[in-house]
């Protein structure tokens, strides 16, 4: 049994860190249009102590019309330092940190109901959750906002048990900087903070309360800065605003206009944050379709967790408080206040938004899965047909993840561009002015952000970008003009390098005097770009 | 077809349906549409009848409300309509039992202010 146990100990340290960590430059196939502006912004600071808009060690980063959290980007400036300009630096924070919050989820629940079979029974939870993995492989904000948020929880119960106030004042620090992390805790982290004081300070002394009264000053003073920013940014964080559940087109009419009563008005508001909770906890979502890793159209789609758990969440949500006794109530409010937020803001389903959940609902999952294997250990059959079919589950998910994910979605993650910067970095000095259309993708529709993609992998100084300048049509940097190419009005010259999409390839007269120097693929095979320049010995 | 092929092929095969039934009971299960059927305050007493349903296995009344109840959850995982509510109406006799054994168990003014909530919000003028 002994054996049985550090048997499972180590498949879970294996398991979290084999699918956290290996191959990160392939699955996903490219960083994401958020992941190069984390990269260039941490790629910026970590040579000029600016970011890619000149703003000096900014506590939000501007990116793609609003702003980001500081944490993710501030973490990812040593690995780039120390490893370059590669995917591997700036998703190593996240992935580092994903696999830590599968430690300290343990370390918490042995905390609290001092049983090893269900901290164990956790962390492998969250070992396996596609949720999890897929996030920690990505530079996502969110992700590492519930490491901090999940270590802030386990700290504040290390300290109560123990009275060790050096572990309390580290959690508060600890929730402050879960909201340096991401948007949806600016909202969730002040409440759980009031919640865990509520709970677990109300028939406490004044001595006893004193430290922790200290955390919440040192939390409040820590999170002065990140507001301050705000309100001085208020106009420019537009998309955050717009994001909000008050802009929803279909109803926002309505809610300015003064001949509805307010009543009305509040319970429009309800009923669309009651529809969007009830979305982000639906068991269909979180077991059988939230990922989202294949076509929708096909039948057997992923699960935020694997879906033969499904049982276990159900016979957990009653189970908690066998196991968690006085402190499930804690659980359980935990439990429904994290889909808050989110639930508060617009549009489809959002797994980053909603990425907080994840901790409590794994909760449960493990105490169900106790559970259910007690209850079943005198059916074999169904024992064994159940563990089964977990690991059938999880095989597929990670055989779509790391096979066919990658191939299948290079278009949405601008997969290309990489490629093409390292050509123009092994022949950067034989050009003049390098000419890279910002549009990508079948239809010629996108928007790319080639601007920052191509000088992050070119290893361009970052003073250039910082001294960009733009008009109407387009930006220029250094040798390089980012715009819309219209062939029609293209003068192609010698020394000159053009990057288009295959959906914007010149015209037959055009073309004629161009040299293809490189195609790029996408993972699929499709045709992503095409690089062209003017032989010398031609003239239009 | 997608890769990877020949998982794919141990796969699809006639689980699919097994797969697809699940899915669709699962989604069927949201509290929109579980307060849509029973008032949004009373999955409050739901989820009370359901936890004594849990701890006590002689609570249930018999096998028969068992066996209704099994053959209402296959008819909503096999009906592809996106109205299935109707399902639902051979438990119906349960989810009250359940409901009102509940209700014994709730905080009564917790109870009353969601009742009240629930009553405004679903019968409130839309202007």
């Amino acid at each position: 049994m002994r054996n049985f146990y550090k048997f499972l100990i180590i498949a879970t340290v294996i398991i979290t860190l084999a699918t956290r960590l290996i191959g990160l430059s392939y699955a996903p196939p490219h960083l994401s249009v958020d992941e190069i502006s984390i990269a260039y912004d941490a790629y910026s600071v970590s040579k000029t102590l600016k970011d890619q808009h000149n703003k000096f060690l900014p506590i939000a980063f501007q990116s793609h019309g609003t702003y980001k959290a500081p944490l993710e980007v501030y973490l990812a400036i040593l690995p780039t330092a120390l490893l370059g300009n590669n995917e591997y630096s700036v998703r190593f924070p996240s992935a580092i940190l994903g696999s830590l919050t599968v430690l300290i989820i343990g370390l918490f629940v042995y905390e609290l109901t001092k049983n090893k079979n269900l901290a164990l029974a956790t962390s492998l939870c969250l070992a396996i959750s596609p949720w999890h993995i897929f996030s920690s492989r990505i530079a996502l904000e969110s992700n590492v906002a519930l490491f901090f948020v999940v270590l802030g929880i386990y700290l504040f119960f290390y300290g109560k048990n123990r009275k060790n106030k050096r572990a309390i004042i580290l959690s508060f620090i600890s929730f402050a900087l879960s909201m340096y992390g991401y948007h949806t805790e600016w909202g969730f982290t002040p409440l759980l903070v009031v919640l865990l004081l509520a709970l677990y300070l109300r028939k406490k002394s004044f001595s006893q309360k004193r430290i922790f009264i200290l955390g919440v000053l040192l939390f409040t003073i820590l999170i002065v800065p990140l507001f301050v920013n705000y309100i001085q940014n208020l106009g420019t964080y537009a998309r955050a605003n717009t994001e909000l559940i008050l802009r929803n087109p279909a109803f926002a009419p309505n809610l300015e206009n003064p001949t509805i009563s307010l009543f009305a008005k509040t319970r429009t508001l309800f009923n669309a944050f009651y529809g969007n909770y009830s979305n982000y906890v639906n068991p269909g979502y979180l077991f059988f379709n939230g990922l989202g890793l294949l076509p929708s159209t096909d039948p057997f789609q992923i699960g935020f967790f694997l879906f033969p758990f499904l049982p276990a969440f159900f016979i957990g949500i009653f189970a908690i408080k066998k196991y968690f006794k006085e402190n499930s109530l804690f659980i359980y409010i935990w439990t429904v206040i994290s889909p808050i937020v989110p639930a508060f803001t617009q549009g489809e389903n959002n797994y980053t938004r909603n990425l907080v959940s994840i901790a409590p609902f794994t909760i449960i999952i493990g105490v169900g899965c106790l559970e259910f294997l007690k209850y079943l250990r005198k059916r074999k059959l169904i024992y064994y047909t159940w563990l089964l079919l977990i690991a059938t589950a999880f095989l597929y998910f990670l055989a779509i993840y790391f096979y066919h994910y990658p191939r299948e979605n290079g278009e949405n993650f601008q997969y290309g561009y990489k490629q093409v910067a390292l050509y123009i970095k092994g022949n950067y000095s034989k050009y003049e002015k390098i000419i890279i259309d910002q549009k990508f993708g079948e239809g010629y529709v996108y928007d790319g952000a080639p601007h920052l993609y191509i000088p992050y992998f070119v290893q361009l100084p970052p003073e250039y970008l910082q001294a960009s300048r733009s008009d109407p049509e387009g930006s220029y940097f250094d040798k390089f003009i980012i715009k819309n190419v219209n062939w029609n009005k293209e003068k192609p010259q010698p020394k000159y390098l053009y990057i288009v999409p295959d959906s914007n390839r010149p015209p037959a007269n055009i073309a004629q005097g161009l040299k293809t120097l490189v195609e790029i693929k996408n993972p699929d095979g499709k045709m992503a770009f095409l690089i062209y320049e003017l032989p010398d010995s031609f003239s239009y | 077809m997608y890769v990877p092929y020949r998982m794919r092929l141990i796969l699809f095969n006639r689980h699919i349906y097994g797969y697809s039934f699940l899915s669709s009971l699962a989604h069927f299960l949201s509290l929109q549409n579980i307060s849509a059927t029973l008032l949004f305050a009373n999955i409050y007493p739901l989820g009370l009848g359901l936890y004594l349903a849990y701890k006590n296995k002689n609570y249930l009344p018999n096998y028969i409300c068992l066996s209704g109840l099994l053959l209402a959850i296959i008819v909503v995982g096999l009906n592809t309509s996106p109205e299935k509510f109707n399902s639902l109406f051979p438990t119906v006799p349960l989810i009250f039992y359940i409901t009102l054994s509940g209700l014994q168990k709730v905080n009564l003014k917790l109870y009353a202010v969601l009742f009240i909530l629930s009553l405004m919000l679903t019968f409130s003028p839309i202007r």
